[in-house]
């Protein structure tokens, strides 16, 4: 624990954005190879975390609250026309937009990926009966098309991260990792580690009757 | 007449004949082609119903009966559908697409023998269906209907 630094990002906000990110990579890996099951488990499991997120931004540490990092585009001009350095804990008024944009853009494809079906009507996800065949062969198409804006999303923050790294020497990956950076200043105040668990037996819950297609029966 | 006018005659008149004989293919091509992507589609639509009913709470197996009864009529037709003058070649001369690979002809014995797979599973799940109402004891057959469609789509089907 380095000296000079307070605690940014709690552990349920870093967990979830690591493993996010390589899930990511392994749904796509494991749609590409034809591993559907283990495509579908990789959706499901971002789908809690994004429930589990969502529900961390209304009760979590200050930090993870979209209250404190989701701003109005005057703040964001603002932002960008001083240049300066944010200085502050937590996302800085375009960082938060990027959330917003990235979270926003998996829900979607997890959302149309929960009701795609294979050509051969074998491969479907679990609310697929809700729908037509041809409706869910349309979402499927769809679902396959929108990962590359998920991915350019994705690549756009990790271009962005770098510059932060290299061009204003602001490590953010560090940050997100150990979850300490060098501010001034108080330390936000994190949320007890029992309100996680509450949160994430809650998105755990939702994401399984989910998966469950929409049904009780185990 | 002379020699002359009458080769040329003679020669309009084939080109005329062969330049028609091409378009009237072209048009079965793309007839052709149509019909098989939406007998495909009808057997999707098919398959998922008798697998959503096995995966409801309380399958209705009167809907399985009938769906099953309904892919096994398509099932039978799927080598029908593949004529020659159908493949990527007459299909991009007619200026219609066609995932269909060269191979279905190339290699016929093959692509028959997967088309019958997909007959006989059928016909088999379709007599189960009929004989008992038991649904979730279909799930073995319906799976097994499901591999003879990837079995087929592996080998022939352009993969998107």
């Amino acid at each position: 624990m380095r000296a000079d630094t307070i605690r940014v990002w709690d552990l349920p906000v870093r967990v979830t954005h690591w493993t996010i990110a390589v899930l990511i990579v392994f749904s796509y890996w494991s749609a590409e190879n034809h591993q559907l099951d283990w495509h579908r488990l990789s959706g499901y499991t971002i789908l809690g975390l994004l429930l589990f997120r969502l529900i961390w931004g209304l009760i979590g540490s200050d930090t993870a609250r979209f209250a404190s990092f989701v701003r109005g585009p005057g703040a964001v001009r603002a932002y960008l026309k001083s240049g300066a350095r944010w200085g502050k804990a937590g996302h800085n008024p375009l960082g938060g937009w990027s959330v917003l944009a990235m979270l926003g853009a998996l829900a979607l494809q997890i959302g149309m990926g929960l009701f795609a079906i294979d050509e051969d009507g074998l491969e479907s996800g679990p609310l697929s009966h809700l729908i037509s065949f041809d409706q869910a062969r349309a979402l499927a198409s769809w679902h396959h098309d929108f990962f590359w804006v998920v991915a350019g999303l994705a690549g756009l923050h990790v271009v962005a991260v770098l510059w932060y790294l290299l061009a204003r020497r602001d490590n953010l990956i560090r940050a997100m990792w150990s979850g300490r950076a060098a501010l001034p200043g108080e330390a936000p105040r994190m949320a007890p580690i029992g309100r996680a668990l509450v949160a994430v037996l809650i998105a755990a819950g939702v994401a399984w009757f989910v998966a469950n297609g929409l049904r009780l029966n185990v | 007449m002379r020699p002359a006018p009458l080769v040329l005659m003679m020669l309009t008149g084939l080109t005329l004949v062969g330049a028609g004989a091409g378009a009237a293919a072209a048009v079965d091509a793309a007839r052709d082609i149509t019909a098989r992507q939406a007998g495909m589609k009808a057997i999707g639509r098919s398959f998922k119903a008798i697998n959503d009913q096995s995966r409801a709470g309380t399958p209705d197996a009167a809907v399985v009966r009938a769906e099953a009864a309904q892919l096994a009529t398509l099932a039978a037709r799927v080598p029908g559908w593949f004529p020659r003058g159908t493949g990527p070649g007459d299909a991009a001369k007619a200026k219609v697409k066609t995932a269909a690979k060269a191979e279905i002809w190339s290699q016929s014995d093959d692509f028959r023998a997967k088309a019958s797979a997909l007959s006989a599973a059928s016909a088999t799940l379709a007599a189960a269906a009929k004989g008992s109402g038991d649904v979730a004891a279909l799930q073995p057959q319906i799976r097994a209907v499901g591999g003879t469609c990837k079995a087929c789509h592996t080998s022939y089907k352009v993969q998107s």
